[in-house]
C-alpha cells in the first residue's frame, strides 16, 4: 500500500469520499498529494469548501483544493 | 467568409471547392509539413506557422444533416495549435468544425497493447487494449480493456457482443471484428456505491489475432502489486501514444460516463505526466495498462480529469482476479 504521511487517512479518506464526493461539485477525494487530503472540485462552492476545511480542522489534518472539470470516461 | 472565397478565385455559392481547396492545403501544410505547394503560400496569408501539435486530419463535411459544408479539423486533443488553427479559420470567414479525441489507426493483425479497439457498432465506443491475459485454469487468451470502451457500460452479452480493433471512433468497421466480448465486470451505478475496476476481456475468433507485447513497450514482465507514491509509470494508448508519469494520489472519485451516468470508485492511482505538454492520458486512452520502470503492469486506465493533467487509473490486482487471469 502508499505511505501516508498520517496513519489515519485511510478512514478519513473513505470519511471525506462519504460525506463529499457527489456534491456541490466535489468529484473526488486524494491522498498522496502535499496536503493531507486534496479534494477534486468540478465548480466553486464557498459553502461547500467552508464545510470541508471545517471538518479537517475538527480532524487536525490539512486539506488542498484542486479544480478540474470532472472526471471523465468515453466522452 | 466572400472575401476568403474570392481569394481563392471561387464564388459565395462554389463553396464546396474552396473547402475542398483549403482541406488539400492544410494536410500540406500541416501532415505534411516538407511539402510546399503553392497553394501553400495563399494560406499563409491567413494562417502563419504554428507547431502541428495534435492535428491528425482534415475534412470536409457538414457538422449535421441539412448544414452546410465546412471544413472539419480532426485532432487527437484539444491542444494549444489546434485552438489557434480554429480560430484564425474562423477569423478569416472560413466555416469549420473541430473533432477532437480522434485517431485514425490501421487494422493491425495481430493486436497490440496500446492499439485501438472498440465495442462492435457504427456508434460503439472506442478505447485501448491494455495487454493480453490468460486464463488461470484453461489457459485461454484475451485481450483486456475496459467495461466501458467494448461492453456498453454492463449492456453487451457475454459471448455474442461484438469487438472491434480498430474501434468504430478510430475508423473500424464490421470487416475489423476481433472477436466478441468473453466476460465484464459490471459497473455499480448505485448512488453510495463503490467500484473498483471499469474492466472486460475480449475474445479474439482466433488467438493468432492478439500479441503479448505492447506497442513501443514490449511483452510485460509480470506485476507490480505495490506501487508507492512517486513511482515512475508508462504507458502506451491509442489517443495519446507512449507516455510517462508518476504515481501522485490514492483516489476515490466519482466518473462520468458519455452516456452521463456516474459512478464511484474507490482506490484509483492517481497518475500525472512528467513530460512538459504532454498529459499522461487522454479520452481513448482507457483500458491502456500502466506499467511500472520495469515493464511490470501496475494498473489500467479508466479515466482521465477534464482540465487537469490527471489520469485514473484502478489497481491491475482486482482486475487480475476479479477475471481470474494473469498477465500473458
Amino acid at each position: 500500500m502508499p505511505m501516508s504521511k498520517h496513519s489515519n487517512t485511510d478512514n478519513l479518506l473513505d470519511e471525506a469520499t462519504s460525506r463529499f464526493v457527489g456534491s456541490n461539485g466535489v468529484v473526488g477525494v486524494a491522498r498522496g498529494g502535499d496536503a493531507d487530503l486534496t479534494i477534486f472540485v468540478s465548480q466553486a462552492d464557498a459553502a461547500q469548501e467552508r464545510a470541508v476545511r471545517a471538518w479537517a480542522r475538527d480532524r487536525a489534518i490539512s486539506v488542498a483544493f484542486v479544480a478540474s472539470g470532472g472526471f471523465e470516461a468515453g466522452r | 467568409m466572400n472575401e476568403t472565397l474570392r481569394a481563392l478565385g471561387g464564388q459565395p455559392g462554389s463553396i464546396l471547392p474552396a473547402l475542398v481547396v483549403y482541406r488539400d492545403m492544410l494536410t500540406e501544410r500541416f501532415l505534411r509539413p516538407g511539402a510546399r505547394s503553392s497553394p501553400f503560400r495563399v494560406l499563409g496569408i491567413a494562417v502563419p506557422h504554428m507547431p502541428a501539435d495534435g492535428l491528425v486530419g482534415f475534412g470536409v463535411g457538414q457538422a449535421d444533416d441539412g448544414y452546410p459544408p465546412c471544413l472539419v479539423i480532426f485532432a487527437e486533443s484539444p491542444t494549444a495549435a489546434v485552438a489557434s488553427l480554429h480560430g484564425r479559420l474562423g477569423e478569416n470567414g472560413i466555416p469549420v468544425i473541430v473533432q477532437i479525441g480522434v485517431s485514425f489507426a490501421a487494422a493491425a493483425r495481430p493486436l497490440k497493447g496500446g492499439q485501438s479497439i472498440g465495442r462492435g457498432a457504427k456508434t460503439g465506443e472506442s478505447g485501448t487494449m491494455g495487454c493480453v491475459v490468460k486464463d488461470r485454469s484453461g489457459g485461454s487468451l484475451y485481450a483486456l480493456t475496459c467495461n466501458h470502451v467494448i461492453a456498453d457500460l454492463n449492456g453487451a452479452t457475454k459471448g455474442s457482443s461484438e469487438v472491434w480493433a480498430p474501434g468504430a471512433k478510430h475508423a473500424g468497421t464490421a470487416k475489423d471484428r476481433l472477436g466478441v466480448v468473453h466476460d465484464f465486470a459490471d459497473i455499480d451505478f448505485t448512488a453510495g456505491a463503490y467500484n473498483v475496476i471499469d474492466a472486460a476481456l475480449a475474445k479474439p475468433d482466433s488467438s493468432g489475432q492478439i500479441d503479448r507485447a505492447i506497442d513501443q513497450i514490449g511483452i510485460p514482465s509480470g506485476t507490480n502489486l505495490a506501487l508507492t507514491f512517486g513511482d515512475a509509470v508508462k504507458k502506451t494508448g491509442i489517443a495519446s501514444g507512449h507516455s510517462t508519469g508518476k504515481y501522485r494520489f490514492q483516489i476515490n472519485a466519482q466518473i462520468t460516463y458519455g452516456n452521463g451516468s456516474k459512478a464511484l470508485f474507490r482506490d484509483m492511482l492517481g497518475i500525472v505526466g512528467t513530460k512538459k505538454d504532454k498529459d499522461f492520458a487522454a479520452q481513448g486512452d482507457s483500458g491502456a495498462v500502466v506499467l511500472d520502470d520495469a515493464d511490470a503492469v501496475a494498473g489500467q486506465v479508466i479515466s482521465v480529469a477534464s482540465g487537469i493533467d490527471l489520469t485514473l487509473a484502478s489497481a491491475i490486482k482486482p482486475v487480475l482476479d476479479h477475471f481470474q487471469v494473469d498477465i500473458a
